[in-house]
């Protein structure tokens, strides 16, 4: 469970995030949802330790993240960031292997454990015959495999996504989503970040909607996901119908 | 032997081969039987061999090291491929105090020289990191006060020397780099540098390949970004200080280094960090052989003839790279 | 019914901003300090009621007149040229130093100097002129530039080659040819004595060629910053584009370097000014890029002859001197 208390957040010049209190459900798929401005992705890198919080304290069950050293913080919590950087030449086992970088010493020497664990992830997301290409080499969908692999090395109990379906078509953002999933049955809490209302509505187990940087409402979708809400939030006219093969709640704009 | 063994080898044993090559000529040229004599056991040629030529093949090997190396690391860290110790100020810091010194003081003791100039770089560096450090700090914003800062004090140097035209010519020298008269005793302050922080950029290596990969996911994966900058670029600043200390500002070795390692080796560190020492090195010692053997008895400072040497090779390497 | 129409926006005021300031900048060096007792009497005077035989007015319309127009053209040309440059790398650190231009010039203009006769029989202007393009178009027939393949990072390194070897050829010579020296030096940090009416002639023509080649670039340089192939599927031509830009930034680089030397610091920091005012639209970049440039060289021109009077600092060294600070003060107010 994580858990957020008081938490606030500032750009220059501005406060996103205001003694915002938040708790995350543990072993479940958490949507992070709100039109854009927000402040979703500003909660998950507050979250992840990547900005600096102005007040509050995120913890994870009893445990204050901001009092563990960097390592640690990323043995128990990583982070997919929206545009992640690949360097020139990096091939996509290095890439994988960076995951590992929280177990290892400042030497960078992987054992045949982390080895082990990294063919793992190789396998998982499908990459094996890949492993040797460089990952700026690869289709769009094929990069955003290379990273949620680096996530699955890492090995972390909590993952949190930024928008990790934006810039695939539809195939790609279908099987990302199954990976989440899968990611999910072995036990790992996720929370992800979604533009696309229906995918947030279908994969995920609860739904916490934001607006102007404060919680509106938090939820399973099954409970909140209607039409006052979209009207209320994102100001869009839309209808709720069963999504059939999910078997959860759908939203179709008039 | 995989490429990246075969190419070590192949650098290893061009800097031996570069380096009697180096003992043997120079204004009297001797045999290569002359030379491993007198190394092993003096004799007549002690005096050129041992006392002349043999420090200044050293320190040329140890100062491409360590130019290298900063470059390395600076370039690590800024992420930019224009990046280089320059960046930090170092040749502005050093170079300023130098000329300054040399022309209010001009009997000053060459002893003294490269302490002046040592300051005058770490105080250069340690402008740019404050001014960057004062509001949001990142690297980018890094190179930018860099630049510069470094701007500004090469033009306060220019600014000396037009008004003082008459120390110009030493003043020069001094500026584009030499090993004109550099022997034993300057090996002793550059040694125990190079011996720590070469063993400590390897150590940070794994370190800047995550860094390479933005400053989120680095921090994501557990890497303490803020502290791998303090280390890496006090490393560089320190390394390229004392090279310059040792011979003046020796251009380019620190820019190109590192991009001629990558475009060899690819983007990890610990595999760069071997071979861009070992093309520093490479580079000052041709540049100075060079320089002792154009003309001889006059000597052109190494410092020129470095980009002379690097850049057509590079420029090959840049032609025949296929990796657009 | 607001009065907003009063108070044109952030930009726009910028831009107005620039404009005065170059012009003060322009009219000051017009009768700043001078032997002969000029005053803004007589600039008014030249300008509105003309006299044939006033001796001030005749020092202004021979001697200064020209040379501030040159101050301000050769700095509006680099400012445009930096930006050029700094659009097509997407690096905020390169400049038209890059492109290998004044080392160029530089590099010929040294062993023009050892040589007894000049090289092929041409002026000292030619020469500069013949090596800059020498380097500039080695640097872009290296870097990539005709190749349908996009990187920019190959143009910065051949950039960096071919800049560093023609900057040691010319350390070398003035080395070798020290009794030269101090006048190569001189030149070599840009310099604005001597120019007249003749310079200017050489000046206006090429700079007004760039200037079209590079306002046709805009667009494309907008969307080249979300990347080579953004840009493509967007569109854009990136060879062709990659081609007018290189081409622009020679023109106005060379003419500029041929006239005065090469004047460091403009072309990179007239881009940061311009954008730090008016945000990252191309079509208003390059007049501020331009007015910025145009701006600094003029007040640095001033200050060059004012700092060791009679005596003329060249303005180069000037340019990053007053430039530098104002330079750090913006990107430590930047928010990012």
């Amino acid at each position: 469970m994580i858990h957020i208390e008081n938490l606030t957040v500032n750009y220059p010049g501005k406060k996103v995030l205001k003694n915002l209190n938040l708790s995350i459900p543990q072993g479940k798929i958490t949507a992070l949802i709100g039109p854009n401005g927000c402040g979703k992705s500003t909660l998950l890198k507050a979250i992840s330790g990547g900005l600096k919080v102005a007040e509050g304290k995120v913890s994870i069950v009893d445990l204050d993240l901001s009092t563990l050293s960097n390592k640690n913080r990323a043995k128990k919590l990583s982070i997919l960031p929206q545009s992640p950087i690949t360097p020139e030449g990096v091939t996509v086992q290095q890439l994988v292997s960076f995951g590992r970088n929280p177990y290892l010493s400042q030497w960078g020497i992987l054992s045949a454990d982390d080895n082990k664990k990294v063919l793992k992830a190789l396998r998982d997301t499908g990459l094996i015959e890949l492993s040797q290409r460089p990952v700026n080499a690869l289709s769009g969908g094929q990069r955003q495999r290379v990273w949620i692999a680096m996530i699955l090395a890492q090995d972390t109990e909590y993952i949190l996504l930024d928008e990790p379906t934006t810039y695939l078509d539809l195939t790609h953002q279908v099987e990302l989503m199954e990976m989440i999933k899968t990611m999910n049955k072995q036990g790992k809490t996720i929370v992800v970040v979604l533009h696309d209302l229906n995918q947030a509505s279908r994969y995920s187990d609860e739904l916490i909607v934001m607006k102007a940087g404060k919680i509106h409402a938090q939820d399973s979708p099954e409970k909140i996901f209607n039409s006052y809400l979209l009207q209320d939030v994102f100001d869009l006219n839309a209808i709720i119908i069963n999504d059939p093969v999910a078997n959860k709640p759908m939203c179709v704009p008039l | 032997m995989n490429r990246y063994n075969k190419i070590l080898a192949i650098s290893f044993v061009l800097l031996i081969i570069l380096s009697v090559i180096s003992l043997s000529l120079g204004v009297k040229s001797l045999t290569l039987e002359t030379v491993f004599n007198t190394v092993i056991n003096g004799g007549d040629e002690d005096f050129i061999i041992n006392q002349y030529r043999l420090p200044r093949i050293i320190i040329s090997i140890l100062v491409g090291i360590g130019l290298a190396v900063s470059g390395v690391l600076t370039q690590g860290i800024i992420r930019n491929p224009l990046a280089s110790p320059d960046l930090m100020g170092i040749s502005g810091g050093a170079g300023l105090f130098a000329c300054s010194s040399l022309l209010i003081w001009p009997e000053v003791h060459s002893a003294l020289l490269p302490l002046i100039a040592i300051l005058g770089g770490f105080s250069a560096a340690f402008l740019i990191w404050l001014l960057n450090h004062f509001n949001h700090p990142s690297p980018a914003r890094l190179a930018l006060v860099g630049i510069a800062v470094s701007a500004f004090l090469t033009s306060c140097i220019n600014f000396i020397l037009v008004l003082h035209p008459v120390e110009m010519n030493s003043a020069m020298i001094w500026l584009t780099g030499s090993l004109w008269g550099r022997n034993w005793d300057y090996i002793w302050p550059l040694l125990p540098w190079l011996i720590i922080l070469v063993p400590f950029s390897f150590y940070l290596a794994w370190s800047l390949d995550l860094s390479a990969l933005g400053e989120e996911t680095a921090t994501s994966l557990g890497v303490n970004t803020e502290r791998l900058q303090v280390l890496a670029l006090s490393s560089a600043v320190a390394l390229a200080s004392v090279s310059v200390a040792v011979c003046g500002t020796i251009g380019f070795v620190g820019l190109l280094a590192p991009h001629l390692a990558r475009l060899l080796v690819g983007p990890r560190h610990k595999l760069i960090l071997p071979i861009a020492a070992l093309t520093g090195a490479l580079l000052v010692l041709s540049a100075d052989t060079l320089s002792r053997n154009l003309a001889p008895p006059l000597e052109m400072p190494a410092g020129v003839l470095t980009a002379v040497l690097g850049a057509p090779y590079f420029i090959f390497l840049l032609y025949r790279y296929k990796g657009w | 019914m607001t009065l907003s129409f009063l108070f044109p926006p952030k930009k726009l005021m910028s831009v107005f901003i620039l404009i005065t300031v170059l012009l003060m900048g322009f009219v000051c060096s017009l009768y700043g300090q001078s032997e002969f007792s000029l005053r803004v009497n007589d600039v008014w005077n030249l300008f509105v009621s003309y006299d044939k035989s006033n001796i001030n007015q005749q020092i202004i319309l021979s001697l200064r007149l020209p040379r501030s127009l040159t101050a301000a053209v050769i700095g509006f040309n680099l400012g445009i040229a930096g930006l050029l440059m700094q659009g097509l790398t997407r690096n905020p650190l390169a400049s038209p130093t890059l492109f290998a231009i004044s080392s160029g010039a530089a590099c010929l203009t040294a062993l023009n100097s050892l040589t007894v006769a000049s090289i092929g029989g041409l002026s000292n202007e030619a020469v500069a002129f013949v090596g800059a393009l020498t380097g500039g178009g080695l640097v872009f027939l290296l870097g990539g530039g005709l190749s349908s393949n996009q990187n920019a990072l190959r143009l910065i390194l051949a950039g960096i080659a071919i800049n560093g070897l023609l900057t040691s050829l010319t350390r070398a010579v003035l080395i070798i040819a020290d009794d030269m020296a101090y006048s190569l030096l001189h030149w070599l940090s840009g310099s604005l004595s001597g120019i007249d009416w003749s310079s200017w002639s050489q000046l206006w023509p090429l700079s007004l060629l760039g200037l079209f080649i590079a306002t046709s670039t805009c667009r494309g340089l907008n969307l080249n910053a979300l990347g080579e192939q953004t840009a493509a599927s967007l569109g854009v031509n990136v060879t062709w584009l990659r081609i007018r830009i290189c081409l622009a930034v020679l023109i106005l680089t060379s003419i500029s370097v041929t006239v005065a030397g090469p004047i460091a610091f403009v072309g990179l920091i007239a881009p940061h000014l311009a954008r730090s005012w008016c945000g990252s639209n191309h079509f208003m970049l390059l007049p501020a890029a331009g007015l910025s440039g145009a701006a600094l060289v003029c007040w640095a021109d001033l200050v060059s002859r004012n700092i060791i009077p009679p005596a003329e600092t060249p303005v180069g060294i000037i340019t990053a001197l007053i430039g530098t600070p104002f330079f750090i003060y913006l990107i430590l107010k930047g928010k990012r």
